[in-house]
This record gives C-alpha cells, structure tokens and sequence, in this order.
C-alpha cells in the first residue's frame, strides 16, 4: 500500500510505518505491518513523506481498512480500502 | 525552586551518601526545562526526559527515561536512556560499553577458548580473568570502593525521582530542578534504579536501569571470593503498557491498582522478538544485541561445586555469569534450552552452598540450586551461572560429529510475554543462547516481526541423526476434541494422544529412566507442531523449536537420553519431573492443551538399593512408595483463547494473546500407579498419602502448567499450616550440599535438613519432587491458590484432599 504521510502541524512529528495498521472486516482483528520501506523518522512541520507499507491477510479477506494512529493519540484514523489483488501468497 | 532533602532520603543514602538539590547555576530553557549543563569531571548528568520509541512492530509508544542529554518529546531520537557507564575505584568515570577497559573485548560477544581439552571430548577450556564484558544501554557499573557522582535534570512537567532502593534516593525533583547524588558502593552486587513514583507506573513508563557493583579487586566474580566467571550479562526485563503510556504523556495520574498495566510488549535489554535474536536487517541492532544479550561460549567441563577450579593451564571450569532483573509488572519465568543453570544469588542475598543452610523463604528454596526456569518478580534481581557445558541428554555421536553452532532458545515460559502487540510469537522477552562450534554459519535474517513469526522454519519429513535402537519408544499424533472438565465446562482442546491414550488432557505421560535411549514420534497430521521436551537438554534437532531447528508438518522421530546420576555428583542426573509441550505459537498452542507429563526415574546403583515396591526420586534420593506416587499439575483456561485458530496471531493480527483472561481453574492430575484416567480430563478426588512408618513415604511431584505463578498450602481440614512437603528437587534436579569442592555433594536430609514446606510459589513450568510427611492419620488439604502475574491478586484456590494413613 502506497501511503503519503503529511505533517501539518506546526511542530515536528516522528513518523514510524507501525502506526499503520490494516483493519480485516468490521469485527476482525487489526494487523501489524508486514514490510515497509524505511523505519521511524522525523517529520519537519509542512513536511510530506511519501512511502509504503504491506500487510499479511487472507487472500479472500474483504473489508479492509487502513488506520493510523497519530503517536500519543487516542484516535485512530480509518480509511477504507478499494478491493485489493494479493501482491504475493504466503503460507 | 528547590526541594530540601528530608531526613528519610539522608538516612536511606548507603555508606556516606549524599544528595543535595537545586537549580543554581543550571542552564533553563524558556519552558522552565534545564538545558544541558557543562559537563562536571567525575559526575554523570541524568536528564529526566521523555519522547516516542518505535516497538517491535514498528507502533509508537510514549516513554520516559533517564537520558544522557536534554531532548524533546518531538525530537526523532529521544534521549531515553544512558550508555553505560564505569565509575571506577580509582575515581575515574569511563563511558564503555565494556569492562574491565583494560581486558580483551570478545569478538561478538563471545569468549574464544584458551584451547581445547586435548581429551577429544569436543571441549574446550575457558581462559581465566581474561575476557571484557559488554553491558547494555541503562548500566552503571561502579567497582567497590568508588565514589558514584550523579547530577539528576528534571526535564518534565512533574516531579520525578531517582531511587536505588535500599541504597540511595533524591526523594521529588521538582520540574526543572536537579539533584546530585553521591555514594560510595561497598558491597557487590546488583540493584535496580529507578523513579519509584506510582510504583511501578515510572519504572514502566521507562525511568529504570541497572546499577552493577563489582569487586574492584576480583572483577571476575559476582562477590569477593564469590562466584568466578568467563564473562558477564546483564538481562534487563521490561514490560510496556501503551495504555498506560499515552495517559502519561495525556497528564493522567496513573493509579496502578485501578488499572493494572496490561503489558502489549516485552523487552530483553530494550529490544523483543527478531530484534532480540539478532536475526533483523539491521547489522547494527543485530551485533548489538550479540554483544550484549546473545551468551555465547565454548563447551566446556563445569562442576558447579567450584567455579574456580584450575586444570594447571592458566584456564578455570567456570561458566557465564548472569545477571537478570525484573524492571516491569509481571513474574517472568526465564527457562533455558539446552542447560540447566545454577542460582547463586537473589537481590541482596548470595544462597548459601551448605545444605545445612537451606531453607524455604516466602515459598522458595534458598540454596544455590539447578533450574531451568528461573522465576523473577518485579523488582527482583538474580544471578545464575550459565555453565556452557555439553548439553547433557545428545547422544554422544550427534555430540562428537558435531560441526557448528548449537543455538538454544532462552524465553520467558509466562507465555503472553512472547507476544507483541497481541500476537506476532515469539516477538516478546527472548533471547538465544549459543554453545559454539566449529563454524558459525550464517542465518536468515527478516525485514519484520511480522516475516520472521510467518516464517518459522518448517520440514515434511525431517531425518533423526545417528538414529539408535531405542530403549523406549513413544508415538504422539495431534487431535482437536471438546473435552469434558471437572467443573462441567467443555473446552475445545488440541493435544496429542497416542496408539491406546484415547483422547484425554493432558496429553499421555512419558515415562522413561536415565540412560535409556528414548525415541518420540510426532505425528502431526494437521499443520506443523513440535515436542519440545521441557527441561531435557538434547541437540537442537531433537529440541522442538522452529526457529533453531524446524518446526514438522510431516512426522519425525525425537531422540534423546537422559542423563544417568551417580550418587553425591551434583553435576550429573537427569531423574525427576518434566514436560513436554508444542513449541509452535507456544502461546497458544500450550494453553490449547498441547503438553503432557514427563518423568525420567533414576539408574539404581548399588549402594542405594530399591526394595519392592518402592523407588527412588534420584540415585540417592530417598526410597518413595511407587502405589501412592501422584503428581498435581495446576492449570486454568482462557475460553476466548480456545475459539483461536492454529497460526492466530502470527501474521501481525491483534488476537490478544498478550492479555490471558482465565476464568476457568483446574488442578489437574491424580496417582500415577494403576491404569490411566479414562475421565476426558485427569483430575483427582483426592489422594491417598502414607503416613511414616511402616511404608515407604509418598511423593508428589508438582508442574505449573498455569501462565501465572501459583502458590501451594498444605493446611489440616480446618484450614492450619502444616509443613509437610519435603522438598527434594526442582526442575528434574535434587537439591544437594555443595560446599565441600571435591567431597561428595549430598542431599541435605542426609545431613539433618528436611527442607520441609507448608507453602510453595512457583511460576509458570517450573516443577518440584517432594516426599509428604503428614503429621499423623487424617484429612489433609492442598491448596493451589492462582495468582495474577501483575496484581498478585489470587484469582482462585482448587484444594485436592489429602488422606494420611
């Protein structure tokens, strides 16, 4: 999943693709990344950061969802997925 | 703003300690937050900080920590902890990841040898005061005698402290305050320090490390005249709470009896899982966790009643030296692969060798003593030798073609602690440990938590090497059933049964003696599983762990032989109380009923000869009544576990296998003489004990298959203490008197100590033997009280009936 990471606040951020997770349906669990491009880093404010992450799911899971969680939030960002093609299998 | 010493925190300052506060002359930023500070010769600046570290998944958590420079809580890279430091006796403080400075530094962490034994054994011989240690980040090291100077910075909006408990104590910093400390270590050993605000919600949060205190003139012992050793580790267990820490970082209070932290991550020296095992992408993570954390050494020959003892060659047959300290909120259950350990220390206290001096203390033995899961409270500090020998069940020609590393996993068996972030196994408080070989071969490194707990190594068929004519043979195949339990709950449950079993929990007892040669076929039949035979030491192949050996989808014979005893050694012997369990997903698939009993009986030798219908618990142990023999295997179960499926978790899914729930409890077992349990469960009504006289006594051997720690009574019917377990071993060893270096090591009743019991605490897989001596004809009870492994709170008592005659 391509992702574009924008820090609009006024102070800088520390961004890790761990704050990424993938939401399997509505009642599933919620699934840590597989792989990423790079790992934690800082931010600048007005800064943009564009990247990937992937994630192990059933090759028939629907209803997917991406969040993120803002480090030291309690919110979590949701967005829902469009129907994904299975990048590779793993078992 | 200042804040004066009060009276408690002077007199609580060890051996002339000082602390004085205050801001003066200290820069402050335009938050009211001190700035660095020009450094002071011989002084360490602490700076109180906080900020976000990535976890092993890659989520952020909000930490605290003593640093070693002002940072921000935006900054990328927060200072959160120090590097390790040496205050020195001669009044020097050095920065070094290493100590002693002036010894060799071992390449990757490990020891090379000063030699091999020349006696063809595949041995090697350990060099003397040779070798330098690593120590991890949060360390202070400071040699007896040396003045430990520490200027502590409160860079945060709310009081903090710095506390060595017992030893030293700012008592509040105020917010932009800072406080110097001053004191001089006199006695080796090992302590915590910490900021004990909200006890442990700072710790948690991250404001701990470790402060080591060495003999200045015997740098290569725990003590002066104590515990000699190649080389040290010092283990850092941590918990993390994220819950816990974005209320921090919100200004909450915290009040850790409202909410008990409900640890998501497990640390071993700030690093979990693939981090922790140095099998990462990253060299620098992975060499640092070699250096630090992975024990590596040569084999060699041990004899735990002198770790000084010569062989003429300027070499000594000691082992590795240990350090293991609970900072977080949970019991840990450190077990090793592949060898026993010896416990020389807890805190403050050095066990004593003399079996005359054993004792049980709070429910736990005080004498030093082999384990193979070493139980470690918050807060608690222990010292065990890792001896590096041989592992004592391979057979001897596996042994001897031996061509590379032999890798053993060392893990914590309270198994959610393996976890992070609700699944991902084993992404938690592991480590490896290595006994080197001939080559070092390169292993598989992950871009991931997530790829290294999917991509456990697995094999259809794999070969049993050197295969031999087994004495006994066992054959074990998977099964899924609702069973039955003693309370009128059904469980779905996985466990393994055998030809003529039946499929019951737990799964069918094995039962072999020390020198057999036992063979155990694994027939999975669905998805890949193990047998990892708790507490036998064999080769890695025949260990059940995927990832230092391979995990079997087809089938594969295990073949191992335990050790034979031999009267007085207290280095050989094998005879006591075991387990086997599946080591895949271990969380889970332990909990889900995967594991059953293991007792190996001891060689009889001559001089102590067995009359009928008796046995001996060990080759010299005391004669016990094979009718009335029982075993009592505390056990509880999570029903939200059991709705998992085989791989929950291990794809990153949040399944949270790190929070155990159990609300079901069970002392499983009964009497081990007669036909098996036809019950789906084995569970017993009660128990028929001998009373002394004119029978052999019974013993009663005791597994905690339970993830939390759990207390046992013996009281009468109406609820009195008696002491009447006498305990004889712990984790398939007996305990013995090893204070006389050559002599023969006997078990202390044999010199006048019963080592008598009316309360045991005992943590997750750790097992005892005991002879039970009621104190006359009657009903008796034991009682298995089930202890939450963060609040200590006793989540319920099962009694088994006792009835003496």
């Amino acid at each position: 999943m391509n992702v574009e990471v924008h820090n609009g606040r006024d102070r800088p951020l520390l961004f890790s693709p761990g704050q990424f997770r993938l939401r399997v349906g509505n009642q599933g669990p919620s699934v840590t990344p597989y792989a990423a491009a790079g790992s934690s880093q800082g931010l600048p404010s007005g800064s943009t950061l564009d990247t990937w992450v992937s994630f192990l799911t059933p090759s028939d899971a629907g209803d997917l969802a991406v969040e993120f969680t803002e480090a030291g939030s309690k919110d979590v960002l949701s967005m829902a997925l469009t129907p994904v093609a299975a990048a590779g299998l793993s078992s | 703003m200042t804040v004066a010493p009060n009276r408690r925190t002077v007199l609580g300052v060890a051996a002339g300690g000082a602390v004085a506060v205050g801001v003066g002359g200290l820069a402050v930023d335009n938050l009211g937050r001190t700035a660095a500070v020009a450094a002071t010769p011989g002084v360490l600046d602490l700076y109180i900080n906080e900020g976000f570290v990535p976890m092993v998944d890659g989520s952020l958590v909000y930490m605290r920590g003593y640093g070693e420079r002002p940072t921000t809580i935006n900054d990328a890279s927060p200072s959160l902890s120090i590097s390790p430091q040496l205050f020195l006796a001669d009044g020097r403080l050095e920065s070094s990841r290493v100590y002693p400075t002036d010894a060799e530094v071992p390449h990757d962490g490990r020891p090379e040898p000063a030699g091999d034994s020349g006696l063809g054994d595949g041995l090697y011989r350990a060099r003397r005061a040779h070798w330098a240690s690593f120590f991890p980040r949060r360390t202070i090291v400071a040699e007896t005698g040396s003045t430990v100077r520490l200027r502590v910075h409160n860079r945060l909006a709310e009081p903090h402290a710095f506390q060595i408990p017992m030893v030293v104590s700012t008592g509040p910093i105020a917010p932009g305050a800072s406080v110097d400390v001053t004191f001089t270590p006199r006695t080796a050993g090992t302590h915590v320090y910490q900021d004990p605000g909200y006890a442990p919600v700072e710790r948690v949060l991250g404001l701990h490390g470790v402060l080591v205190v060495i003999p200045a003139g015997d740098r290569w012992r725990n003590a002066p005249g104590g515990t000699e050793f190649e080389r040290q580790w010092l283990w850092i267990c941590q918990d993390v709470d994220p819950e816990w820490s974005r209320r921090a970082n919100a200004g909450e209070v915290i009040d850790p009896v409202k909410t008990p932290a409900v640890p998501r991550y497990f640390m071993l020296n700030d690093r979990s899982g693939y981090l922790s095992l140095g099998v990462s992408r990253d060299d620098l993570v992975n060499h640092a966790a070699h250096e630090e954390t992975l024990a590596a050494g040569f084999p060699r020959a041990i004899d735990v009643r002198d770790f000084s003892k010569p062989d003429g060659q300027g070499s000594v047959g000691s082992g590795q030296l240990i350090r293991m300290v609970n900072v977080g909120a949970v019991v840990h259950q450190m077990h090793f692969h592949g060898n026993h350990v010896w416990t020389v220390r807890k805190n403050d206290l050095e066990y004593p060798r003399d079996g005359r001096l054993g004792r049980i203390e709070d429910g736990h033995v005080v004498l030093q003593q082999w384990e193979d899961v070493v139980e470690l409270d918050a807060l608690e500090r222990k010292e065990i030798v890792l001896p590096m020998r041989r592992p004592p069940d391979a057979l001897d020609e596996v042994w001897d073609a031996r061509t590379e590393d032999w890798h053993y996993p060392m893990h914590c068996h309270a198994e959610p602690s393996q976890t992070a972030a609700g699944g991902l196994y084993p992404g938690g408080l592991v480590a490896d440990w290595v006994l080197a070989g001939p080559s070092s071969p390169q292993h598989p490194t992950y871009r991931s938590q997530a790829e290294f707990s999917s991509k456990q190594h697995k094999e259809d068929d794999p070969v049993t090497e050197f295969r031999q004519q087994p004495d006994r043979t066992f054959s074990l195949d998977f099964y899924s059933r609702r069973l039955r339990f003693p309370d009128g709950a059904d469980h779905l449950m996985w466990s393994f049964e055998s030809q003529t079993s039946g499929r019951r929990f737990p799964a069918p007892l094995i039962r072999a003696t020390e020198g057999e040669i036992v063979h155990l076929l694994l027939e999975p039949s669905k998805r890949a599983h193990t047998i990892h035979l708790h507490g036998m030491e064999p080769d890695p192949r025949n260990d059940g762990v995927g990832h230092t050996s391979f995990e079997v989808t087809g089938s594969y014979t295990y073949q191992w032989r335990p050790e034979r005893g031999a009267p007085g050694d207290p280095n050989a012997g094998t005879a006591g109380t075991y387990f086997y369990h599946c080591h895949v997903n271990t969380v889970l698939h332990v909990q889900m009923g995967m594991v059953g009993a293991m007792i190996i009986d001891p060689v009889v030798h001559p001089d102590y000869p067995v009359l009928p219908g008796a046995r001996r618990s060990f080759v010299d142990g005391p004669l016990y009544d094979i009718a009335t023999e029982a075993m009592l295997i505390p056990y509880s179960v999570d029903p939200g576990w059991h709705q998992l499926d085989h791989a929950s978790g291990l794809s990153g899914e949040d399944v949270g296998l790190n929070r155990f729930g159990p609300s079901n409890f069970y002392v499983l077992g009964g009497a081990l003489a007669g036909p098996p349990s036809r019950a789906d469960v084995w569970s017993p009504q009660r128990l028929k004990v001998n009373l002394s006289g004119n029978r052999s006594p019974t013993l009663l051997r005791v597994l905690n298959l339970n993830y939390f720690p759990t207390r046992m009574r013996f009281t009468t019917a109406a609820g009195t203490p008696v002491r009447m377990g006498e305990l004889l071993a712990h984790d398939g060893r007996a305990f013995r008197d090893t204070r006389d270096p050559t002599g023969p090591s006997r078990p202390p009743r044999d010199i006048g100590n019963l080592l008598l019991a009316s309360m045991l605490v005992f943590g997750a897989a750790e097992r005892y033997d005991m002879l039970l001596h009621p104190p006359g004809a009657g009903t008796f009870l034991v009682h298995f009280d089930f202890i939450h492994w963060v609040t200590g709170l006793v989540l319920a008592t099962r009694s088994v009936r006792l009835d003496a005659s």
